[in-house]
């Protein structure tokens, strides 16, 4: 079967500011260095990793909302990258996005129902009285009231807002739903209402979720899939179980050793992972994780290990050059 | 022995002048801080836990006013003290900081000089004699290259480096109570393990107490002695911190813990807590959590609950649970 997404060797560089005052100097650092992954018809997969990894680059891209430098990006078997506007459009409404802060992507000057009519008014779908009916069902699955509908942002709490949001990015009647971080900002109490929503919501209509979390018990819960993210590449990819509990990368290890659990009592020495993500692994020969890593040999620091199956498990890829030893 | 804590808060009120009124965002609130122990202190936005926090040093932001209470460091009520007085306890035996030290820090000043300046203030350094202690105290929270660091501006450095910078800042007069308000919530992961292990390892050598604030469980489990849960300005439970975890009393506090979703283990769906925390101005007259709460009863609408004793140094305010 074809999957739904595939990106193949995608890059995308910003530049960068360089020392003269004004004005670039022309280097360029690669968020998205070098990425491939496929994403299945009705699969969750979830994107983790640290700030500046190129997680929320890589799902601009993966939404068409930024073309690759380089690279291939295929939706439904069609490839995609290096469309133009035009011919973006209609491929844009079957991907929608959600968006991390519920105050900063809703419109303060449009209703709760104006809001999640835009989608519909951009893409010329149905008449007026079509989508003041569709805006009654979104609004019902998402569990807002139709008297919301009549309401501003401002008057609604956060939680509120993220459903509103939701409802918006539903009303295309999109199949592919990228969510970067959708409930960070919420209450804890609140969190869980909105993980439930759109975990019911993807059962109902069948959805596949890329979904962008720093939080890895949110990602064990929602995911099927993972892929760590380091410095703009996949260092380890697998099965949710199978990363959680047999990660094939140093930096999986580390990430999921930081991560505080509730109940286990008082920190002790643990792990930690000692320095900061450095800016750009451009700098860096052989493995970009190895300035950190705790269990180098001679070759990370000369080749940078590619992202390959560990023995016995197809579905489970590490990019590091020990993933079969048991080190890790 | 009983032990004799070092900063003791009782009764306390602090409450916003609103159109509608006065609006109490902590009602009541009273703890103790004891030398070389953390107490956690966790709830979710508006449950008063900043607010709390801004009132040990004098900083609630107007139309914010402590309306009453007693906050008693070794004795003296730091709210009848002239402002002065105050300025001289501040950053010298209680110190905070804060969640985004990028706002916290002057943008203006170099980061040696903002810690410098700590010491000259307070305990009269010389120039020089401020400097090395800033860098030396740099070293001490983990910057490499300390010399060098000192003269960067905030800009320059991490979000990490930022935040080890104000542990600095915090720490370097040796204050006996430090107040840390989500002091790792804007890090990544593996920089606030980072920041939380410097805080513990700090906490030995000073024997600082400190109070921790965080709307996160799982550091609150990490770094804590003891937990204490506020709910709409209230404190709804406090215990040791293990027997918090393992076996909450509060039925808000029991919602929590189960709401999470876990790194361990896989579940279905969440057991959500329904509904969204009650507006301040407009309480229900009995229980703030009755609303929301699957074990209410007729009585929790009606009678709204003390916190009391529940055995092995516990308290809850829950009439279902101490009567």
């Amino acid at each position: 079967m074809k999957p739904l997404l595939e990106a193949r060797d995608v890059v995308k560089t910003f530049p960068i500011a360089g020392n003269r005052l004004f004005g670039r100097d022309g280097r360029r650092t690669h968020a998205v260095d070098g990425v491939s992954f496929r994403l299945e018809a009705g699969e969750t997969l979830a994107l983790v990793g640290e700030s500046g990894c190129g997680k929320t680059t890589l799902a601009r891209t993966a939404a068409l909302l930024l073309a690759p430098d380089a690279g291939l990006l295929s939706f439904e078997g069609e490839t995609v990258s290096g469309l133009g506007r035009r011919d973006l459009k209609p491929l844009r409404r079957r991907i929608q996005l959600i968006y991390q802060d519920p105050f900063g992507s809703l419109n303060p000057r449009l209703t709760a129902g104006a809001i999640i009519a835009e989608p519909l008014v951009i893409h010329g779908l149905g008449t007026a009285e079509e989508r003041r009916k569709r805006v009654a069902d979104l609004a019902e699955a998402v569990g807002l009231t139709a008297g919301d509908m009549e309401r501003y942002p401002h008057q609604f709490s956060g939680g509120q807002r993220q459903r509103i949001a939701i409802a918006r990015a539903l009303a295309p009647e999109p199949c592919l739903i990228i969510a970067d971080e959708p409930v960070s900002a919420l209450d804890v109490s609140i969190q869980s209402q909105i993980l439930n929503l759109l975990g019911k919501l993807k059962r109902e209509r069948g959805l596949t979720y890329l979904f962008i979390s720093h939080d890895l018990s949110v990602v064990r819960h929602i995911a099927d899939r993972v892929a760590v993210m380091y410095l703009g590449r996949i260092v380890e990819t697998g099965p949710v179980d199978d990363i959680f509990e047999n990660p094939r990368h140093p930096y999986t290890r580390a990430l999921l050793s930081a991560a505080p659990v509730i109940g286990r009592g008082k920190r002790r020495a643990h792990e930690t992972l000692q320095g900061d993500v450095p800016d750009d692994a451009a700098g860096i020969e052989g493995c970009p994780f190895h300035p950190r890593c705790w269990i180098t040999r001679a070759e990370c620091f000369l080749t940078r290990p590619n992202l390959a199956p560990i023995v016995g498990d197809e579905r489970h890829l590490s990019a590091c050059h020990l993933r079969d030893e048991g080190r890790i | 022995m009983p032990i004799d804590p070092v900063l003791r808060v009782r009764d306390l009120d602090v409450a916003f002048a609103t159109r509608d009124g006065a609006v109490r965002a902590a009602d009541g609130v009273s703890f103790d801080l004891t030398r070389g122990k953390t107490l956690g202190l966790v709830g979710e936005s508006g449950c008063g836990k900043s607010v709390t926090a801004l009132s040990l040093l004098g900083l609630v932001p107007p139309p914010g006013r402590v309306r009453g209470g007693e906050i008693l460091l070794d004795g003296r009520n730091l709210l009848t003290l002239p402002d002065k007085a105050l300025d001289a306890e501040r950053g010298r035996r209680i110190s905070m900081i804060f969640q985004e030290p990028m706002t916290a820090l002057n943008p203006v000043f170099t980061v040696g000089e903002q810690i410098a300046e700590v010491l000259r203030v307070h305990l009269d350094a010389t120039k020089a004699d401020a400097w090395d202690a800033a860098v030396a105290m740099m070293r001490r929270v983990g910057i490499a290259n300390a010399p060098a660091r000192a003269k960067s501006y905030p800009h320059q450095l991490s979000g990490g480096m930022r935040q080890r910078v104000m542990i600095a800042m915090a720490l370097i007069c040796k204050p006996d109570v430090l107040i840390a308000d989500e002091p790792t919530t804007a890090l990544d992961v593996t920089v606030q393990a980072q920041i939380l292990d410097l805080m513990l390892e700090m906490q030995q050598e000073l024997g600082t107490a400190i109070l921790f604030i965080s709307h996160d469980l799982g550091v609150v489990s990490e770094i804590a002695d003891e937990v204490m849960v506020m709910y709409a300005g209230r404190v709804v439970e406090r215990a040791p911190a293990d027997s918090l975890f393992e076996a909450p009393l509060h039925p808000y506090t029991i919602g929590l813990i189960r709401t999470l979703p876990r790194m361990e283990r896989r579940a279905g769906p969440l057991p959500a807590i329904p509904g969204a925390v009650p507006d301040l101005r407009t309480l229900p007259p009995g229980c703030r959590y009755a609303e929301r709460c699957p074990q209410a009863m007729e009585s929790c609408h009606q009678t709204d609950p003390e916190l009391k004793g529940a055995g092995y140094g516990r308290s809850v305010a829950c009439i279902r649970v101490a009567p």
